[in-house]
């Protein structure tokens, strides 16, 4: 890092928090603290919303998930803008209607105090665990990269967004997520102009357009129906609507991203061009992955790119090992760029027959090439058992810190923070919104006055980020621990959603049956996870799909069972 | 689009799901063209 670097990256962020503690410095009650007074516009909305998704991890990993296995990821959000759809016809007005704080406090209006409190216990935990993930990714794969402290980053940037999310709330949250997400698509969008620019400069864009085609790295759609591989068109266009459905539509940090619409047109909007917007925001983020993995075709990579295990393989017994792999991957790059070379001499030939012979030599040395990789991730897992052996989510980064101009190096890295930041902020400020609403008011004190529930907020927000910094700070092996709370989340998503579905849609199916079908549901999925194959993201259309008709069956056998409330929230 | 205009939602929901389906064939001619 040069001083350069240095200046840009405190001065963003120092800018971003400023601003976000200015913009929140009213006094409010708490519809302003928690739901910014039902104000905001659908450009602030839809900008909140995509920004609270993306995650500093989005930007990091997942051009290093293009690198490593292609664009098919993208697959993984084709279902949110059917979602988007659906919400914005059912649950918005609803929500709108009720004038509820939480999405979970709707819930009470059906099926009794019972499932909202569940649901509230359910979403805290796991969106308390991953707003701790949220903060401490970035910060561990920075100290990595940088060699900072992990600790004090950790300490310094959650301590930055507690001091403008417990100030502002949510008002604080959104217009900087706004900035936040601008600044992010900036340092992303330069980031790719560069990768393309630092190519050779005898090979044109079409030329690394179709090396990376050849190399399986532009793989955007497979219509291929399999329940085993984790990203296909079906599992994106299904599994993720279903998913989708249940995010936004029923956890709390995405629901008060679009309560704070200044009406139910304002709320629609922002939800509809997020789902406009989110899915060629996907392909572009892929997209700078893939050109960095056209660049390393002409630049020899690592052979790993996390450098902390690299280090300690380099000491450990299996050294040399190690140092004989390494020699191997030089050798494999060499060749591969020779073959490389090829491949351009016959498309410029326009010599099918030579693309078609270049392409197989490419391939089979890139195939030996990935096992060349893969046994130095093994030997990393035998030096330090348990230790996360992929390297990912550190491709990018190195590219960035490797071959970015000074001052670039520095946008960058505030573009990742301020997405770590934009995430954490919502994650805490939806953390406080729901202890306060569904658990204070509801359950502890349920007159409390405005004054004592903003004071609360507050508070509750401070707590949950010191949660988050604690967790942040006693976490690790990375990826496991981000596969573990994806996975999490698509335990519970498809369950809680059944319930939100029932409640919404059913009249006469009770608390009980809801309760019941929930539970058979939740058990379909357990099942499912401990007995089968099956890729994560189906877990959610079982879990919703055998709730929503246990529940129904549940209902029509014990006809004796009385609704609770028919209410005139079900459409 | 105006937040204070009529908004003609049949429309826009009809024009999400276009613009998913319009995406959908870009990147699979995308994933053809190059690969």
């Amino acid at each position: 890092m040069r001083p350069i670097d240095w200046i840009v990256l405190i001065g963003t962020l120092a800018v971003i928090v400023a601003y976000g503690v200015w913009k929140g410095r009213h006094k409010k009650d708490l519809d302003g603290y928690l739901r910014a007074g039902r104000q905001l516009k659908w450009p602030t909305i839809a900008l909140s919303i995509m920004a609270t998704q993306a995650s500093a991890i989005t930007f990091l990993s997942t051009p290093g998930q293009a690198y490593a296995d292609g664009m098919r990821f993208v697959q993984f959000y084709l279902g949110l803008p059917i979602a988007m759809v659906i919400l914005s016809i059912t649950a918005v007005p609803i929500y709108h209607r009720l004038q509820i704080f939480t999405a979970y406090e709707y819930l009470e209006t059906r099926f009794g105090v019972g499932t909202r409190t569940l649901t509230s216990i359910l979403f805290l935990i796991q969106r308390g665990l991953s707003t701790g993930i949220t903060l401490y990714a970035p910060a561990l794969i920075v100290s990595v990269i940088l060699g900072w402290n992990i600790h004090i980053t950790n300490v310094v940037v959650g301590l930055m967004v507690v001091l403008y999310t417990a100030t502002g709330g949510t008002k604080a949250v959104s217009r900087t997520q706004v900035h936040q997400l601008l600044i992010a698509l900036g340092g992303m969008a330069v980031a790719l102009i560069i990768a393309i620019h630092s190519l050779p400069h005898d090979v044109t864009l079409v030329e690394a357009f179709r090396v990376a085609g050849r190399m399986g790295r532009l793989n955007a759609i497979d219509f291929k129906f399999d329940l085993k591989t984790p990203y296909n068109f079906w599992s994106g266009l299904i599994g993720g609507a279903f998913l989708a459905l249940s995010y936004f539509g029923t956890d709390q940090s995405q629901v008060q991203r679009y309560l704070t619409g200044a009406s139910v047109t304002e709320s629609r909007l922002g939800l509809l061009i997020n789902g406009m917007v989110k899915v060629p925001m996907q392909f572009f983020i892929l997209f700078v992955g893939a050109m960095v993995f056209v660049f390393y075709q002409f630049i020899a990579p690592p052979l790993f790119f996390n450098t902390v295990q690299r280090a300690k393989v380099a000491t450990s017994r299996y050294a040399k090992d190690y140092e004989q792999l390494e020699a191997r991957h030089r050798q494999q790059f060499v060749e591969k760029r020779a073959d490389v070379q090829t491949l351009l001499k016959a498309m410029r030939a326009h010599d099918n027959a030579g693309v078609e012979t270049a392409t197989n030599a490419l391939r089979l040395v890139q195939a030996r090439e990935t096992a060349t990789r893969a046994a130095a991730a093994a030997l990393i897992g035998r030096t330090q058992p348990g230790a996360d052996n992929s390297d990912t989510n550190y491709i990018f980064l190195t590219f960035v810190i490797d071959f970015l101009p000074a001052g670039v190096v520095g946008l960058v890295l505030a573009a990742i923070f301020c997405a770590a930041m934009s995430a954490t902020s919502s994650g805490l400020n939806s953390l406080a919104s729901t202890t306060v609403v569904d658990i204070f008011r509801r359950l502890g004190k349920p007159h409390a006055t405005d004054a004592e529930c903003v004071r609360l907020s507050k508070l509750a927000t401070i707590a949950w980020g010191l949660f988050a910094i604690a967790f942040a700070e006693f976490a690790n092996k990375l990826g496991s621990l981000i596969e573990a709370v994806n996975k999490l989340g698509s335990l519970f998503y498809g369950t809680i959603l059944a319930i939100f579905l029932l409640a919404f849609y059913t009249k006469r199916v009770s608390g009980t049956a809801a309760f019941l079908g929930a539970l058979i549901g939740e058990a379909a999925v357990v099942w499912c996870a401990i007995f089968t194959d099956m890729a994560w993201l189906w877990w959610n259309v079982i879990g919703c799909v055998v709730g929503v008709v246990a529940a129904l069956l549940v209902q029509t056998v014990v006809a004796e069972q009385k609704p609770t409330s028919p209410t005139s929230a079900a459409v | 689009m105006s937040s204070e205009g009529k908004v003609n939602w049949p429309w826009l929901y009809a024009a999400v799901l276009a613009e998913l389906a319009l995406l959908i064939l870009i990147f699979y001619a995308f994933t053809k063209a190059f690969a």
